[in-house]
């Protein structure tokens, strides 16, 4: 047996975590109800869902931040209610986070080491931002390492890597051109472990939550879309789901911030909402403790969790006006294959080339 | 030019339906086929089922008539579970609306059972067996 093998059957079960102190089986059935719910599963198989998480080892969780602004960990600590979340986290062993961590420096550091060690080939590896390759790694280091060295050597020991944001699953905002440090996502560099990207700037906390449930209940990866990211939460577009759509379909968009259509609530298609190409579950989970949505509160999805989201043109042009631009009027439209879509583009390009002529004008006169 | 006015942002709602008011739209009355049949199979072979409300996107008007369709039966209470959850029994017995909400108030789930007894409230058998365990230990002064 090796060291991994003995510490893996010493770490507590969930549900011994969570009888230690004093959570109720009730309690977290509301809890397990909540994820089922969450993760798309047909309510009657909550039961089997608590039973799989009870029994689940406690896993060891090593989060490592690269090159990232913070906000995918502000957006999971903050906005944890501070009961059913942290109930599932409360059990994990986060045995490295050094923005967490009171530890710094060596201290830091020697946990780190230490739990990679106790848990070798047993860890979750979350992984925060992008990893800048530029000028041989020099870009992003820590404790005399790289960012790509750290990454390297971690994901050696990890089970599977959970990437959190759009930087750490596609590059995100570091990753676009001009791409100074030369970042690039987990994904190319990490070819031989399981990966899971929660995309998102930053990503819902509960699809966090749900897709950690989903790999502790079954012992592997869920489903996951073409660009790796779990099906049950990026299955659908933000569009296909959106209270607005019946607006798009009827042809009554929005034409500006402060117009009538916007008091209506109309489509926010022609103010550049990106809802038609974004696959995220913001309009089913939604943001803030369930409360709203960015469309919700008046302005268009700008495609966070999509890969290039910032390099796709402006985020006030309809999403189809690049195609206009790059392949001509009528291609564009047939490429979009969204015919009242494409109408709604073309007539919000001739509004704004429209303004543009009636600006000049005026200078000129 | 800024003239400093607030702009009179607001966001129109559908009023929800009246009392009496026949609006039973498709979904919902493809919902309430959906519960009646789990109700028979209930009734036939005890097998218990239950469905999703919250991932069933439905206005505000669809969601009141759907409310209004089920009705209100004798049970309704309020547990406490790191926030409330709201078991009530519909008019129809053996439909059960549950609604969960966390600390703040906000639904994080919601589901219609069909069942005799929502599973939420059955004490479990390895529950039942310490429980036994722990009554005798009180009743022998150990606890």
């Amino acid at each position: 047996m090796t060291q991994s093998d003995n510490n893996r059957s010493s770490q507590p079960t969930i549900g011994q975590v969570l009888d230690e102190r004093g959570v109720s089986r009730r309690r977290f059935m509301k809890f397990c109800t909540a994820m089922a719910s969450l993760m798309a599963m047909p309510p009657m198989m909550t039961s089997a869902l608590a039973q799989n998480l009870r029994q689940a080892r406690r896993p060891s969780v090593i989060y490592m931040p690269f090159q990232e602004c913070t906000g995918c960990l502000e957006s999971l600590t903050r906005s944890f209610s501070p009961s059913i979340e942290n109930l599932l986290f409360d059990t994990i062993s986060l045995d490295y986070n050094h923005t967490l961590f009171a530890a710094a420096g060596t201290a830091a550091e020697a946990a780190r080491h230490e739990a990679m060690e106790a848990n070798w080939g047993e860890y979750i590896l979350i992984v925060d931002g992008s990893i800048p390759q530029g000028a041989g790694g020099v870009y992003g280091t820590s404790a005399g390492e790289s960012f790509v060295d750290q990454l390297r050597h971690a994901a050696d020991g990890a089970a599977a890597i959970l990437c959190v944001g759009t930087c750490a699953s596609f590059g995100g905002i570091p990753y676009a051109n001009p791409n100074p440090t030369g970042a690039v996502p987990v994904s190319e560099i990490i070819h031989d472990r399981p990966i899971i990207n929660v995309s998102g700037c930053p990503p819902i906390p509960a699809v966090m939550t749900g897709t950690i449930v989903h790999y502790l209940t079954t012992g592997g990866v869920p489903d996951l879309d073409k660009y790796g990211r779990p099906s049950v939460f990026y299955g659908q577009s933000i569009h296909d789901r959106c209270y607005r759509r019946r607006f798009y379909d009827e042809g009554k968009f929005a034409k500006s911030f402060d117009d009538e259509g916007a008091r209506n609530g109309w489509c926010l298609y022609e103010l550049g909402c990106r809802g038609p190409t974004t696959y995220n579950a913001c309009a089913t989970v939604k943001w803030n403790e369930g409360t709203s949505f960015p469309i919700e509160s008046g302005h268009g999805c700008i495609g966070c969790s999509e890969p290039n989201f910032w390099d796709q043109g402006g985020f006030y042009e309809p999403v189809t006006s690049k195609l206009f631009e790059d392949r001509g009027q009528i291609g564009g439209a047939a490429a979009a294959g969204v015919a009242l879509g494409a109408a709604s583009a073309y007539a919000a390009s001739r509004r704004k080339k429209k303004r543009s002529e009636t600006a000049g004008e005026e200078e000129s006169s | 030019m800024n003239t400093g006015q607030l702009l009179p942002l607001r966001v129109k709602t559908e009023p929800p339906p009246a009392p009496g008011d026949d609006i039973l739209g498709g979904g919902v009355r493809a919902l309430g086929y959906e519960i009646a049949a789990r109700l028979e199979t209930l009734h036939e072979t005890g097998e218990s089922g239950a469905i999703d409300i919250k991932s069933i996107p439905m206005a505000a008007a669809e969601f009141e008539s759907f409310r209004q369709m089920l009705g209100q039966g004798e049970v309704d209470f309020t547990l406490e579970l790191d926030g409330q959850t709201r078991i009530r029994e519909t008019a129809f017995p053996g439909v059960w609306w549950i609604q969960h909400k966390d600390p703040e108030g906000q639904v994080v789930a919601e589901h219609i059972e069909i069942n005799h007894v929502p599973d939420l409230l059955r004490a479990q058998a390895e529950e039942i067996g310490q429980a036994a365990d722990a009554l005798r230990a009180r009743l022998n002064g150990e606890t």
